[in-house]
This record gives C-alpha cells, structure tokens and sequence, in this order.
C-alpha cells in the first residue's frame, strides 16, 4: 500500500517542491512514485521505506553525495535532488522514465507483458552493450553498482535504449554497507557476507547479459529444480545461486543443464548466438569466476566482444517482409540468410585500421569502435550504369574524406553518402578503413 | 583480416519467442477463526473487509515479482469444523474472496490438521519449478476446543511447516484465555521462527491483517538488504518482523513481539 498520498507536496534540500503523482511500484528499499516539480516538469520520485535504510545515516549522507555527482553515463537516472525528510522516511527525484522503457524483469514474464520482447538481434545488442559500457564507465570511475538485477534496468524494446535506475545503491569501491543484492543475481561471496564490489557487478552484469540473450536464468537447471530443495529458503538459495551455483551451459560441469520443461529458452537460444558469445558466457560464470572475484572479466571486455559482434551483425533484404533480418554472428558467416533460407544480399566490410573489421548491409548503422553514437547508416542507392549497390550516409558530425580505387578523393561530409566501391578508402577522422564490396560470402 | 566464411549458425535469436520463465510458488494460507465469538466488535466483518483488499496487495506483489515467486493463496475457516475455502491454493492473481459468516465452536485442531495435508509436495507444494517457504497466518479471537494439542504435534511433525513464517494474531488475548495463549504460543514458536500480534482495539483489525499480509508478502516473496552492521545479514524473519513491528507499533491496542515459549509478552 503506497506510503504517500497523491497530492501530497513534498520539500527538496534545494528549496524547492514536488507534488506527488501516481504511485508506480515498490521493491525491497522503497517505493517510487511519478511527481511534478515546480515548473511542472514530469519528475520520478524515489521513497525509501525500508526500516534498515532509514535507520543508517551514512546511507543519507551517501545519497546527499549521489546527488551532487556527475552521473558516468547517458543510461543513468540519476539522482537529482534530495528531499528534506518527511514523517520518517526522505527520498530523492529523477527523471522520469519514458513509456516506451519496459523494465527488463518483464521480459522474463512475457505471458504478463505480451510486448515485453527485443524486436531485432540489433535491439537486443544495443541492449547488452549500453549496460556493459554503463558499467564499463562506473567502474572505471572506480565506483561499483551493488545490486545490479533485472529491476534496475529498463529497455525499448525496438530499439535496446537502456535506462538504469536505483542510482542510490553506488559507493565507491568496497564502501558499501548497506545493500547485499538481490538472491539469484549476488556474487557468492556477497551471498555469504562480503561486501559488493565492482568484481561482484561483474558476475551479476554476466547474470543480466545471459538473460538479455537467454531470458532464461544462468544457474536454474536441472539441479536447482524441485526435488532438490524442501522450500527454496535464502539459506538454500545462498548455496544453490552462491556458493553451489553452476553454470546450466558450463563447460566442464553437466549437472545442472537446463530442464527441458522450466527453462525452455536456455535451451532453445543457446544454439542460435555466436560462438564467441557462448565461450564469454562459459568464462564469466564459470566455477571459477564464480569461486575467484579476480577472476571475472571487466565489464570494459564485455563491452569490447560485444561491439565485436555488432560489427559482425548483419541484416538480410532477400526477403522484403518486415522486420527486416537480422542476426548475430561470429567473424563465420552462413551463405544462406538462417531466417528466410536466401542467399546473402551483397554486403560490404570494412577493414578498419584500428578497429575490428564491420560488415555492412543495408539499414545497419555504423559504430565505430566501441562509441554509442551512430556515425553512418548503410542503404541501398541507384547509382547511375552499376545499378543498385550498397553505400553509407555520413551521419554524424564529421566530414569524411574518401579516396575511390582510381586514386581520385572526395569528401563526405554529413548528409552526404558515399556509394561503395571495392577498394575505396575512407578517412573517417579518429580513424581509417577500406572497403571490401562486395564481400564474398562463400 | 579474418575469414567470413567457415561456419553457419542454426537459427536467428528474433525467430525464437521466449517463453515466460518459471516461477517458483510462494503459498500463503490464511488460518481464520469463525467461531460465534468473531461476531463480536466486529470481528468477521473486519477480516471480509481487509481479505478483498490484501488480495489485491498479493496480486500486486506477484507481479512486481516478476518471474521470481507467484504468490498462491488459501484459506482455512475453523468454527465447529474446519473447511479449505479453495482445495489447493490459488494464484493471487486468480483469487477471488468470498466472505466469511462466523458461528459456532473454535476447532483449530481440525484447521491444523487441514494445513498439515495442504503443506505436502502431493497437495500444495508440488510446483515443478520448485517453492519458496510457504507463510501461514493464523487469525483467533479466542480459546480452541479442547483437544488441539494433539492435532498441533502432527502439524509439528511436518518439516514445510517448520520451514513456514509463522504470524498469529490474537484478537482479545486476555489473560484468562489460557488455552488461546497456549495454542497461539505453542504454533508460532515451531521452528523458533513466529510473531504474535495481540488485538485488543478491534477497530485496528483491518489495518493489522493488512500490514502482516503486505509485509510477510512482500518480503518473503523477494530479496533482503544488509543490515547496518555490514557483514551480519539479516535473516527474512527478523525482516518480516521489523516490518511488522514499525507499522504497528504506533497503534494503540496493538501490541507486537518475537514469540518464544517463555516470552513476557503475555504478562
């Protein structure tokens, strides 16, 4: 039952107010509500109700400190403004998640929210890499999250937009005091007492990734199913998600495979990603990354396999119907497109001087490195005696400098396109490429 | 720059619907007396008005869970006899109440005997996907026919509900109800884990079987904090019983411990 009535006008430290709104979930420290400042900006408003929180004045002090900091990325909700306390409890504003954010629990539980599910590989691997480069950027600011879970994320669906909330859980490294985590996404050693750190985010960040791609849960298999436990008590769950927890694909462990009929999707998306997603996923929860902190990969490496694979991703135009086809690959590639069986489309690739190299088909944009910010968009033009061919729209914000096979150069600056041609070099400002079109396939 | 060409894949990831994932069952039963006495103060009526609204609080509850635990609810009416409202427990999201009428005897033996085979991998707790430790609230306003020791040590036997979080709330706990005391003592100190809420302003009737449906829910059904001290953390009970306790302390005629056999709190 909320604790706030609606209406209800709330004071914030810096002198200001915000009027409660709809109430708009409750979880383990509090409640949030929707709210309006001042200037009736839509507003969300964090209230912690947990009598433990409250009860610790360091955590108040933490908060006061959250606000006034610089949030590591663009995927934060971060926090705004503290509210002065009122009855017994405070809480602290911020934006306001946009409707088209589905929180990414729900797409566990499609049967509750039919529209909870990624659209396209793209979507679900814009998705994986905002929350690895998210993470990626608060732990190289030598912060860790604590709880990191399905209910901290929210995701569009269409496109893989993340927003990251519950911002209040950050401390610096190995100064966390108040949060323990969430059970099923808790590192074992924070299961059994430790504190969180950025090397407990990395494995629960590799729980998260694998349902992003598996919606299932890494360690429910087979050993984790009824039978084995009277009633799944925090003391059972500690050990069967801790200190006992194996992986359901691990590669050298096969007791605890997926059961054929509780976790159906482990079974049936394993086969379907690239190899080298399922070599990072047998690493990063491994017995041993799940036995040694040290030895889980950074966030910054997930980030970096999966750019790779968004480099790899490809999209397939033999069938017109949408949406368009796109799938995940390896650097290995298939003749046939796997959804609609024809064969590949003509796709171009381009051979970067410091990056990995990036296949382009048409409606695929292009990323590059590991940046966030689309540079160029792939489509398919009339060029004039060749036909229709492949050739990339300038984007962004810089002027490209192209150089064709006959020596001649031009430029391209944004809004402009280049028309591909094998072997035509482009300058791309922060970084160089050739082109390789078309890309044979067999 | 390397090979494009050595392998195939089987199938693209946006052909492959998920399916929901499975949820393991956290039952909750509800133990209501409705024995004539429960037509005093308003007793019965009180319980039909709170069980609508917690039933809503279960729902709620159940999908902010997510895939986590669904809530499962039944309850157990105990006047001359004792009679399951539903045969096997309900999804809270399916649940609907249908009120109460109180008359009659106080036979909470044959209501434990009815929790006794509810709380059995055959009956209740035979979800695949496993189950969370059930919950059991019992609700009394007054001295169980005689008699109920015997059907208390079979329910004693059965480890789920040794394993259960166990609140009573005792309506009118006076001190010449020896027996009631006795009862509610002896069935929430199994497995060292219960609390009691002595009742005696029954205008906060409602509020209480609210907060305890709404606390016991909510946090037996989802995850736990750390406590300030950093490196104890707390057990689900004594959250529960934190919860329990900060709502309800400030009610005048609503008194709350932790329950153990020689506890003080009856005195």
């Amino acid at each position: 039952m909320p604790t706030l009535r609606r209406g209800t006008r709330i004071a914030l430290t810096d002198g200001s107010t915000v009027t409660v709104g709809r109430f708009l979930g409750a979880g383990g420290q509090g409640e949030v509500y929707a709210a309006t400042d001042n200037d009736g900006n839509d507003k969300a408003l964090k209230w912690f109700t947990n009598p433990s929180l409250l009860a610790d004045s360091r955590f108040a002090a933490s908060m006061a400190a959250r606000c006034q900091a610089t949030p590591p990325g663009t995927s934060f909700l971060w926090p705004q403004a503290l509210t002065v306390p009122y009855g017994s409890a405070f809480g602290y504003i911020m934006p306001l998640k946009p409707a088209n954010y589905i929180e990414l629990g729900d797409f566990f539980c499609i049967d509750r929210n039919p529209e909870a599910y990624f659209r396209s590989s793209t979507a679900r691997l814009n998705a994986a890499i905002a929350i690895a480069d998210s993470f990626s950027r608060l732990h190289l600011a030598g912060c860790c999250y604590q709880d990191i879970n399905d209910g901290n994320f929210f995701a569009d669906p269409f496109t893989g937009d993340i927003l990251i909330c519950d911002n209040e859980n950050i401390v610096v490294n190995g100064h966390g005091h108040n949060i323990a985590g969430k059970p099923r996404y808790m590192a074992p050693e924070v299961a059994a007492g430790a504190r969180p750190s950025t090397a407990s985010d990395r494995l629960s960040l590799a729980v998260v990734l694998y349902r992003i791609f598996m919606t299932d849960h890494p360690f429910e298999g087979i050993a984790t199913a009824s039978g084995r436990y009277r009633c799944l008590s925090p003391e059972d769950e500690a050990i069967a998600f801790g200190s006992n927890a194996v992986f359901c694909h691990d590669a050298d462990n096969a007791s605890n495979r997926p059961h054929p009929e509780l976790h159906p999707n482990s079974l049936r998306f394993w086969p379907a990603i690239p190899q080298t997603l399922k070599k990072a996923f047998q690493v990063s929860l491994s017995s041993k990354s799940l036995a040694n902190p040290e030895a889980r990969p950074a966030s910054s490496r997930w980030k970096t396999l999966l750019c790779n694979l968004r480099s790899c991703l490809l999209t397939c135009h033999a069938d017109r119907s949408e949406p368009v086809h796109d799938f995940l690959a390896d650097t290995t590639l298939p003749p046939l497109c796997p959804r609609c069986g024809k064969p590949m489309a003509p796709f171009a690739t381009l051979a970067f001087d410091i990056h990995h190299p990036y296949r382009l088909s048409a409606g695929k944009s292009l990323f590059l490195g590991d940046s966030l910010t689309a540079e160029g968009r792939c489509s398919t033009m009339n060029v004039r005696g060749r036909g229709v061919v492949l050739g990339l729209e300038n984007t962004g914000t810089r002027t490209w400098t192209v150089q064709m096979p006959s020596g001649k150069a031009a430029t391209a600056s944004p809004g402009c396109s280049v028309v591909f041609a094998d072997g035509c070099k482009i300058d791309f400002g922060t970084c160089r490429a050739s082109v390789i079109f078309p890309t044979p396939c067999l | 720059m390397p090979c494009l060409c050595d392998i195939s894949h089987t199938m693209p990831l946006t052909d492959i619907r998920p399916l929901p994932c499975a949820r393991r069952r956290m039952n909750m039963f509800y133990l209501i007396d409705t024995s004539g006495s429960m037509n005093h103060n308003g007793c019965i009526e009180s319980v039909n008005e709170a069980m609508p609204e917690i039933i809503e609080i279960l729902r709620d509850v159940t999908l902010g869970n997510k895939d986590y635990g669904e809530i499962f609810v039944n309850c157990i009416a105990f006047s001359n006899r004792a009679r399951l409202l539903e045969p096997m427990p309900v999804s809270a999201l399916d649940y609907s109440w249908s009120n109460l009428e109180a008359y009659g005897l106080t036979n909470m033996g044959e209501a434990f005997d009815l929790l006794d085979a509810q709380l059995r991998p055959e009956a209740a707790l035979g979800a695949t996907a496993g189950n969370l430790r059930p919950a059991v609230i019992l609700l009394s306003d007054g001295d169980p026919d005689s008699g109920w020791e015997s059907h208390l040590e079979s329910l004693r036997e059965n480890p789920w509900f040794a394993d259960s979080y166990k609140i009573a709330i005792a309506i009118g706990a006076a001190p010449d109800k020896v027996a009631m005391r006795k009862a509610i003592s002896e069935f929430t100190a199994i497995g060292g884990k219960g609390s009691v809420i002595s009742v005696t302003d029954m205008g906060k009737l409602t509020e209480v079987i609210r907060t305890v449906s709404a606390t016991v829910s909510r946090i037996a059904s989802r995850a736990r904090v750390r406590t300030e001290t950093g490196t104890e953390t707390e057990t689900v009970d004594s959250q529960i019983h934190a919860g329990i306790s900060a709502a309800l302390e400030p009610l005048d005629g609503v008194d709350i411990s932790a329950i153990a056999p020689d506890s003080p709190f009856w005195d």
